[in-house]
């Protein structure tokens, strides 16, 4: 295992919350989520990389955001009802995420996890449950790298 | 390792906010008394700044400050006493502006860890020996007599008459058989003086020849002549030096249990108490502040009913704890714990349990004059209060300040809301779910004219509290010209203009920096040396002048000198030779030429001096300026001086913004940028749609659609607004296809997460929620218009 999937693993909190994105199952950790709202008006700004939708207003906070599906190099999907954003908030740093459907939360220990071998990648690591693969998101990778990553 | 008193960090803000302001004052009234008469008024105030930062100093146990400041009390306590006193004003002068320099950068080194206190041992020394001249003493000799670990205590007994006079003398090292030298000189002083006694006393012991070679001779006597009798001793054989030695104001520390002074111990004292004595190291400067945090440090293993002396408030007090100790009167459960947290204190020499002395073998004969320390609540009282500021000098009469200072954190917290409050006030008045109400809004629409009213009134005063006048960041640099004076020679006089100028206090803070390179600048290079100026015939004093003034919505600072001024012509040749031109010379302007100054790697002073020269001066102003909005402006005029322009907005975190709407995106521009606005008409649009006339002038116009390369309709120039934007005297005009409303906006800076994407480099400065609870983008027009004169520029 690299120095920095120890450190991500290290750094788990014990719960993720999985979602769905053209039928891949990703999930974030829940410590870094702090709301899951429907999509309000998003006001864009010129010069942002396409997946950066432009900001919102959450209760007086001006947050960005991004759709998940383009910031990892897929398709757009159409929203729907079932579309929201997922606030994630690191360093007092807010970013909203665009995903197809939330499903769940889930418990997680340090051992199931199954690092991720390529590097500079926004997925640090796997979870498999019966064949049920979840891959799980590196925050910093996903706000912090100008490139969009494929996967 | 702890610089000062454990528990005491708390105080640190204060103690550095205090400090550095007496300190402030204190230059003030140097600056303002060099030249001119120091009165008395002044003195005091000198003594009283001084004797403050030495008390506070003492308490957050900051020993260096303290005794430094001490020494500079006590010269101009002798000062205070005796008005007529004869002394070397420069030189005293010299030593004070040394005095307040060191404090200052003491006051920045107690609040890095990484550095050390400061040793201020050699400037203390230089004040001591001034006020011992003062005094009318030889300076080294004053010196002198505080060297050593000598116990003076032991050479004046404690019944020796007033009238007996000690003579200090000491011989040189190589003198053989110093008591027979000292038989010697006291039987030659047989005519002029009756000598009482001598310490060591035996003269024939042959022991205390080594202890005459350590500490001197001391002869005590009586007479009517000091002078003879010190001259009849100096001129005996292998004397080095004679003086004059009084016995000292604080009898030294008394080691032992049994030195107990009456009142200590009351007959009424419950058996379970315990009497502790502290002692305290001779150097320990105010003991009872120190008395007073140790009983406070014990508030958790001891409850400490009382002190002896019994009021640790009472300045009086410090030499008796110095005498005899402080004695803790508690109860505990653990005397050891007690005891060991008291020897960990500051300054604190032992720390014992001390017992009621048996009555047989010490009567105390009558109850002492002063309370016994055996009132418990009296005296626990000022334990538990905050130390008592120290006390001012009698004859300031007690005002009581009508200032108090607040953190600025808390204000700009004040001021965000104050922000938050107005745009949603407008969020309420104008909701749109009011156009739905069909009943009247009269009395609605009053009360919220009155809100409005009130909410005007709250933000202009929030505003106004940030307000300081500029002349805080003007009256340091009288201090810099006349330090530059002293070493340059040049007698530059500084003049203000303007200086009761109010900017926001964020302002002032970034002037400092800059102004003080400026006026370096000015003084160094600007102002010619005397001779030179002479020669060019220049009658009129060299003069510095700092204004301060408001021009539409910008503070503008200048400093001005009526030096050399600069040669364009040379500006060019060495921004030839060192690379910096980007273009033929012949198309430099004046204003480009001298702006070559602000290039990084510029200077056109061959010497590197003390002030300036070293070519990083004034582009990193320019930077510092421009970081925060503001602009720098040079013109000069060959032999008759440069002036220096510095242009900030007045920083407000509300601005008047015009709402724009361009393909869908709503942004913001800052009315303070905008000229007018105006529709266009065919006859007005030259070259391909690229250049418009207007007001007799042919300026560019783009699209803010091409501008952020957004997608939408390409409208004909004519069928929407433009905008005509002056940003720092570069025009060009903008087009956009509607205007949404004139408001009011918070600026809020762009998240960190969206910084990366270099959204300021490209003209957006932040964002904002209007009052519907929709975003607007803020245009920066200074950078737009820059960015696109740099990419035609090329």
């Amino acid at each position: 295992m690299s120095e920095e999937n120890k450190e991500l693993t290290a750094d788990l909190s014990g719960q993720i919350m999985t979602f769905t994105c053209n039928d891949e199952t990703y999930a974030f950790d829940i410590k870094d989520i702090t709301d899951i709202i429907e999509i309000p008006e998003i006001t864009k700004i010129p010069k942002l990389p396409e997946f950066l939708l432009g900001v919102i207003n959450l209760r007086g906070q001006v947050v960005p955001v991004m759709d998940f599906n383009l910031r990892i190099g897929k398709p757009r999907q159409e929203y729907d009802s079932k579309t929201c954003i997922i606030v994630t908030e690191r360093d007092k740093a807010n970013i909203g995420i665009i995903v197809n459907r939330v499903l769940d939360v889930e418990a997680i220990t340090k051992k199931e996890v199954i690092p991720y071998p390529k590097k500079g990648s926004v997925i640090w690591g796997y979870l498999d449950r019966g064949g049920k693969r979840t891959a799980l998101i590196d925050w910093y990778a996903l706000v912090g790298q100008e490139k969009k990553q494929t996967l | 390792m702890a610089k000062f008193e454990a528990g005491m960090e708390a105080m640190l803000d204060t103690f550095v906010f205090e400090t550095s302001s007496l300190l402030e004052e204190l230059d003030d009234i140097l600056m303002r008394t060099e030249n001119d008469e120091l009165t008395p008024d002044d003195i005091a105030e000198i003594f009283r700044v001084m004797h403050t930062i030495k008390g506070s100093a003492a308490m957050m146990g900051l020993q260096n400050m303290s005794k430094l400041a001490h020494s500079v009390e006590d010269l101009f306590y002798i000062i205070r006493e005796d008005n007529s006193v004869a002394y070397d004003k420069p030189a005293m002068y010299e030593l004070l502006f040394a005095a307040s320099d060191d404090l200052k950068n003491e006051i920045d080194v107690i609040q890095d860890d990484s550095q050390e206190l400061t040793d201020f041992t050699e400037l203390m020394e230089k004040i001591r020996a001034f006020a011992a001249v003062m005094k009318g003493e030889d300076g080294a000799a004053a010196a002198g007599a505080n060297d050593g670990g000598f116990d003076l205590s032991a050479v004046f007994p404690d019944d020796e008459p007033p009238e007996v006079v000690t003579a200090k003398v000491t011989f040189d090292a190589e003198c053989m058989m110093p008591t027979i030298r000292g038989l010697i000189l006291v039987r030659g002083l047989g005519d002029i003086a009756e000598v009482c006694g001598t310490y060591p006393p035996d003269l024939n012991d042959d022991k205390s020849g080594d202890e005459i070679l350590k500490n001197g001779l001391f002869i005590k006597f009586v007479t009517d002549d000091n002078n003879a009798v010190l001259e009849n001793l100096k001129n005996g054989l292998n004397v080095v030096n004679a003086e004059i030695v009084t016995k000292p104001a604080a009898g030294s520390t008394g080691s032992s249990a049994a030195n107990i002074p009456e009142g200590v111990f009351a007959d009424d004292e419950p058996e379970d108490m315990v009497t502790v004595k502290v002692t305290f190291d001779d150097e320990c400067m105010m003991p009872c502040i120190r008395g007073m945090i140790l009983v406070r440090g014990l508030g958790d293993i001891a409850e400490v009913c009382g002190t002896f002396p019994p009021d640790l408030n009472d300045d009086s007090s410090g030499d008796k704890i110095l005498k005899d100790g402080l004695f803790i009167k508690l109860m505990t459960d653990d005397n050891d714990a007690v005891v060991a947290s008291l020897k960990q204190g500051l300054n604190v020499v032992n720390a014992e349990v001390v017992t009621k002395p048996d009555k047989s073998a010490a009567p105390t004969p009558a109850p002492a004059p002063e309370k016994p320390a055996s009132a418990p609540k009296n005296d626990a009282k000022p334990a538990a209060k905050k130390p008592a500021p120290p006390k001012k000098p009698s004859g300031g009469g007690e005002k009581t300040s009508s200032i108090i200072s607040v953190k600025l954190e808390k204000l700009d917290k004040l001021l965000d809301l104050v922000a938050e409050i107005v745009i949603t006030e407008s969020t309420v008045i104008s909701n749109p779910d009011l156009k739905n109400v069909t009943t009247n809004l009269d009395r609605f629409q009053k009360s919220a004219r009155d809100l409005k009213k009130l909410t005007d009134e709250l933000q202009d005063v929030v505003m106004s509290i940030r307000m300081v006048p500029v002349s805080n960041a003007f009256s340091k640099m009288t201090r810099v010209v006349r330090d530059m004076n002293k070493t340059l020679g040049k007698g530059v006089n500084l003049v203000f203009e303007g200086e009761e100028t109010e900017v926001d206090k964020s302002i002032v803070d970034i002037l400092n920096d800059p102004l003080m390179h400026i006026v370096r600048n000015a003084v160094d290079h600007g102002i010619e040396p005397p001779d030179e100026r002479a020669a060019s015939g220049k009658t009129e004093p060299p003069t510095v002048t700092l204004s301060a003034g408001y021009d539409s919505g910008e503070v503008v600072i200048a400093c001005r000198d009526n030096g050399a001024g600069m040669d364009r012509e040379k500006l060019l040749a060495k921004g030839r030779k060192n690379g910096i031109l980007t273009k033929p010379e012949s198309e430099y302007t004046d204003r480009e030429a001298f702006g070559l100054i602000m290039a990084a790697g510029f200077s056109t002073n061959e010497v590197v001096t003390e002030y300036s020269g070293r070519g990083v001066g004034m582009d990193v102003v320019r930077k510092n300026i421009e970081s925060v909005g503001g602009k720098l402006y040079v013109d000069s005029k060959l032999g008759e001086g440069s002036t220096f322009t510095i242009k900030i907005p007045l920083s407000l975190s509300i601005i008047d913004v015009m709402g724009i709407d361009v393909a869908g995106y709503n942004f913001s521009v800052p009315k303070a940028s905008i000229v007018e606005l105006f529709r266009a008409t065919p006859d007005m649009l030259m070259e391909n749609d690229t250049l418009i006339m207007r007001r007799g002038m042919c300026l560019p116009i783009y699209r803010f659609s091409q501008i952020f390369e957004v997608d939408g309709e390409h409208k004909p120039l004519t069928d929407g607004v433009i905008l005509l934007c002056d940003v720092g005297g570069k025009k060009a005009c903008f087009f956009t296809d509607r205007l949404i409303a004139d408001q009011q906006v918070v600026v809020k800076p762009f998240s960190t997460l969206l910084s990366q994407y270099k959204l300021k480099e490209q003209g957006l400065s932040g964002c904002s929620v209007l009052g519907d609870g929709s975003i607007t983008t803020i245009l920066d027009m200074k950078e737009i218009i820059d960015t696109l004169e740099e990419r035609e520029g090329r």
